[in-house]
């Protein structure tokens, strides 16, 4: 009964960890416009601040319940996201907007604060303490309609920089992406380093199992002679003193012998059955025609006029 | 007035027959559809008359016909049109789902005793995966983007499903020509492979009679699965759909505590998952989308790396038999069964053994190379996946 509880217990919190793993965290704050200027326009066609969401994961983040944080002269105002609304789940790999424009009466999407003198954005987990992710921002040093944001370096990494051009809704990279198997392809036009790396990793793979079950077998072979060895020693003599008679029997030690001895069980135990009769009788079954058995006989017969 | 409505309810009548007409299949009928037609039914006769692998070729070749029944899109019928009931099955091969299934079922159905026993039957396994190889070089020489020349070499893996899962990942447009392709070159493993075998190997070489493997306990048996995946994913994570399945499947098998479900995963569950696969794969080979020269160069380079694959096997056994002591040595009959094709592999080479020497079983000493050969495969797709996406 306490091992069950025990179970679910862990499975429980098992549950929780694997529910809360795939979610928030993988948020980030990925691009802000502070002074919106002649850039992007919100649903009541008004230009304002904006901090895009992007779900870096593969599954949908419902957002719905986090903070958005901003501190401006020292003044911390939070703003909670809205729960329930089909807006708040960002999609795999997806973008959401909310801008900045002061009211919180407008929708889900519109903060009760505006990004004037902030020096810092955040986005906050459920409880309200636990920072998602964070950006410091230098208010005066901001341009107008240039946005600050995550971006991939020539050396590959991402750095958050200010950006060549506003990207709402969209990835910051707006360079043109080679697919990585025509990069692939472009490095590797023969196919050679391919099947080189390829063959290698699969011998290895498979060399490694090798190993591995090589030593376990020699152990495991190891371990049942030490067994035998054991259990010979531990009989007293050559043979088996029988619990049953008292006579001393050696036991089988190949496979022949115990085939011997099972053959020899089996035919033993078929003596002790009586042989049952298996005389076949083969009676002759005619039918002969009768009237009585004729099915045009029992029909209705209609009178012939 | 009577002759007027007679009339207009003629032209009525008749209108409505022609445009019945032109909603049956003989009014879209071209030639391709009667060449995919004939196919079809050249799989199924070749599964029943010559027992073909049946339990594949039966269904692939009826999906062939079903998906060449003419008809006018947009009726939601089609196995490409979003809402058809093909669609929906067919979603289980566009999206990877039956393969990782199939596996699961393979695992509860194989005995990997003779592995276990021997180990150094994977090094078999893992040279057949040549095969895979040399086919994607020659594709990408012919012009096929690496995406597309993976999905083709993985046919010499002679695994189905894996081809499968991989192209539906890499290049979905070839699933249809891959998965045919895959699965005929399985089909005629009996046909191909002692051609190779019997070029490569002597006299001599063809009766070298193997040692019985040691008995395997049931402790190491249940061992292996849990090491197995681990060691295996841990290199290649990409191919955890692929070898997670496989090795529960035989987890459950071997545990001994989960009859059931083993027997649910290789009876029923895999019976069903390769109706629909079979049914599908067939389905999605239309003639507008199949009939293309693209198609027969996936043909012709999925024969190539069969031939290179069944190559790479048998001459594996023979260079392991240059360090081997005499009494430990291998029959290369049996490096044949690295391709994967569990386990028509490993009969070709118990047929090839008995037919020198009546007394030479090679069955159970060539099922080790062909579950490592399915190992093999899944972990050299799980390398291309990597790579190219």
């Amino acid at each position: 009964m306490m091992a069950r509880k025990f179970l679910i217990s862990v499975l429980m919190a098992l549950a929780v960890l694997s529910a809360s793993a795939q979610h928030t965290s993988e948020l980030r704050i990925n691009e802000i416009l502070v002074k919106n200027v002649d850039n992007y326009v919100d649903d009541y066609g008004h230009r304002s601040s904006w901090v895009e969401i992007h779900n870096t994961s593969h599954s949908t983040i419902d957002i719905g319940g986090c903070y958005l944080r901003v501190t401006a002269g020292g003044q911390e105002t939070m703003y909670r996201i809205p729960t329930g609304d089909p807006k708040t789940k960002v999609s795999p790999l997806g973008y959401i907007i909310f801008f900045c424009e002061g009211t919180g009466t407008k929708g889900t999407l519109y903060t009760n604060f505006t990004l004037e003198d902030a020096e810092s954005i955040a986005l906050l987990n459920a409880s309200g303490k636990g920072v998602i992710d964070e950006v410091l921002i230098d208010y005066n040093s901001q341009l107008p309609d240039v946005s600050i944001g995550y971006m991939t370096t020539a050396d590959g990494t991402e750095k958050f920089m200010v950006l060549p051009r506003t990207t709402p809704n969209a990835t910051n990279d707006t360079e043109p992406i080679v697919a990585r198997h025509e990069r692939f392809r472009q490095m590797d036009p023969h196919g050679i380093i391919m099947a080189v790396t390829a063959i290698m990793v699969v011998i290895s793979v498979l060399l490694i199992l090798f190993i591995c079950f090589k030593l376990l077998g020699n152990y495991m072979v190891g371990l049942a002679r030490r067994k035998d060895k054991a259990s010979k020693a531990a009989k007293s003599g050559e043979g088996t003193v029988s619990e049953e008679d008292g006579r001393n029997y050696e036991s089988p030690n190949t496979g022949d012998e115990i085939a011997a001895i099972a053959m020899a069980l089996q035919m033993f135990r078929e003596e002790l059955h009586d042989k049952e009769s298996s005389v076949l009788t083969i009676n002759r079954v005619a039918r002969a025609y009768s009237p009585w058995s004729s099915k045009i006989y029992g029909l209705r017969q209609f009178n012939k006029k | 007035m009577l002759a007027e409505v007679t009339n207009s309810g003629f032209s009525f009548l008749l209108g409505n027959l022609r445009d019945f007409l032109s909603l049956t299949s003989f009014a879209n009928f071209t030639l391709g559809h009667a060449v995919m037609i004939g196919v079809g039914i050249l799989f199924i006769f070749l599964a029943i008359r010559y027992k073909f692998e049946p339990m594949l070729l039966l269904p692939i070749g009826f999906g062939i016909i079903i998906g060449n029944i003419p008809f006018v899109p947009g009726t939601e019928v089609g196995i490409y049109e979003d809402g058809s009931v093909l669609n929906y099955l067919y979603f289980g091969v566009g999206k990877g789902v039956y393969p990782p299934l199939i596996f699961l079922g393979i695992g509860a159905m194989t005995d990997f005793s003779a592995l276990i026993s021997n180990p150094k039957l994977m090094l078999i396994g893992a040279a057949a995966q040549i095969g895979i190889f040399a086919a994607y070089a020659a594709a990408l020489h012919m012009g096929f983007s690496a995406a597309e020349a993976g999905s083709i070499g993985i046919i010499g893996g002679a695994d189905g499903p894996t081809a499968i899962f991989l192209t539906s990942k890499l290049a979905p447009d070839f699933l249809g020509a891959v998965a045919i392709s895959a699965y005929s070159y399985m089909a005629m493993v009996p046909l191909i492979q002692p051609v190779v075998m019997r070029m490569l190997t002597t006299k001599h070489e063809r009766v070298i009679k193997m040692k019985p493997p040691r008995p395997v306990s049931q402790r190491e048996k249940i061992f292996f699965p849990i090491i197995g995946v681990l060691l295996t994913t841990f290199i290649v994570p990409t191919a955890v759909p692929l070898l997670g399945m496989l090795f529960l499947g035989n987890l459950l098998k071997e545990s001994g505590v989960t009859k059931r479900l083993a027997v649910t995963a290789s009876g029923p569950m895999i019976d069903i998952v390769t109706i629909l696969i079979g049914l599908t794969v067939g389905a999605s080979t239309q003639a507008t989308t199949f009939l293309t020269p693209k198609s027969l160069f996936i043909f012709f380079l999925g024969a190539c790396s069969f031939f290179v694959a069944t190559m790479g096997g048998v001459l594996m056994v023979k260079f392991m038999n240059l360090f081997l002591k005499p009494g430990n040595k291998i029959n290369p009959l049996i490096g044949n069964a690295g391709v994967s094709a569990v386990p028509a592999a490993a009969r070709v080479s118990q047929d090839m053994g008995l037919k020198y020497d009546r007394s030479n079983y090679l069955l159970m000493h060539a099922m080790g190379p062909n579950v490592a050969g399915v190992i093999g495969s899944a972990v050299a797709a799980g390398i291309l996946l990597g790579f190219l996406t």
